[in-house]
């Protein structure tokens, strides 16, 4: 990846709206799972194994996508909230679908209390200090620059003091895979976004956060880099 | 309709952080300081500022 494509890239993801990205996963929200399953699944286990003990807590994720991870952290929340969020409508809908399915053919793994809605990540529609822990998956590195701040201040807000934050991004890797990431960036901004992992330490510290802990985690080539970090 | 109890209880105006109620037709949430409705669609609270529509 020359600069000039970095350059270019970055252009390419400044330019797309909130409202693009929304369309965009309204209308792969059936087909989203498949990429959970082949990229993402490792790295949902090892976030929540991570996480330590949820049960009894107030759980938020935020962009919980097809819902992999939701799924886990609902067997680990039996008797608290587990709050799921994410910007398209149309994800939101096949998750909730998906678990009331579930649940009505007396799947044992849905298990705890569910709240799901539509929400910007920059501007969440909840009262300060809430949750004791916050779920962030493959969000990050979709946002322009500007709204990455924005996104970790509010994950700030709505934490409550000494809460987690439990955060995966694509992690970075190889020459061959930077440069490949790079170019699927810049052909579909809104699903690959460009990669964030080496600005993930600096940006959680200014925005308040102390990070505990980081790990790469692989799968089917691809590297997630997995943090916990501290409010 | 089903929107829990447990949602109501902790879902403030993404914009200014006010408690919303419920709409009488049951079909949004309403921001009492801004005045904002925010639809329910398919029991999903669509909490997104640019879908809110301004009632007085």
């Amino acid at each position: 990846m020359t600069t000039g494509s970095l350059e270019l890239q970055g252009r390419r993801l400044e330019l797309l709206s909130t409202r693009l990205t929304q369309r965009f996963y309204d209308r792969t929200a059936p087909f989203y799972s498949i990429s959970s399953l082949l990229f993402h699944s490792r790295a949902h286990r090892r976030v929540v194994e991570l996480a330590g003990p949820l049960e009894g807590q107030t759980v938020l994720e935020v962009a919980v996508g097809s819902g992999e991870l939701f799924q886990f952290l609902l067997e680990r929340n039996r008797t608290g909230l587990t709050v799921g969020v994410d910007l398209s409508p149309g994800m939101v809908a096949v998750v909730k679908k998906r678990l009331q399915e579930r649940a009505a053919n007396g799947f044992r793994l849905v298990t705890g209390q569910s709240l799901l809605q539509a929400v910007d990540a920059r501007k969440m529609p909840f009262p300060d200090g809430m949750f004791d822990a916050l779920f962030n998956c493959y969000l990050l590195e979709l946002l322009p620059a500007a709204d990455i701040g924005r996104t970790v201040r509010e994950f700030y807000r709505v934490l409550r003091p000494g809460g987690r934050l439990l955060l995966v991004n694509p992690g970075d890797s190889s020459r061959l895979f930077n440069f490949l990431h790079g170019w699927a960036g810049y052909a579909v901004p809104s699903y690959w976004g460009r990669l964030v992992a080496k600005e993930v330490p600096r940006i959680l510290e200014h925005g308040g956060f102390r990070v505990c802990h980081s790990e790469i985690v692989s799968q089917t080539g691809y590297p997630s880099l997995v943090t916990v970090a501290a409010r | 309709m089903a929107i829990s109890k447990e949602l109501l209880d902790i879902l403030v105006c993404p914009l200014d952080k006010e408690p919303v109620k419920l709409t009488e037709d049951g079909k949004g949430l309403k921001c009492a300081k801004c005045k904002r409705v925010y639809p329910i669609k398919d029991d999903i609270p669509v909490m997104l500022v640019d879908e809110a529509k301004i009632e007085e």
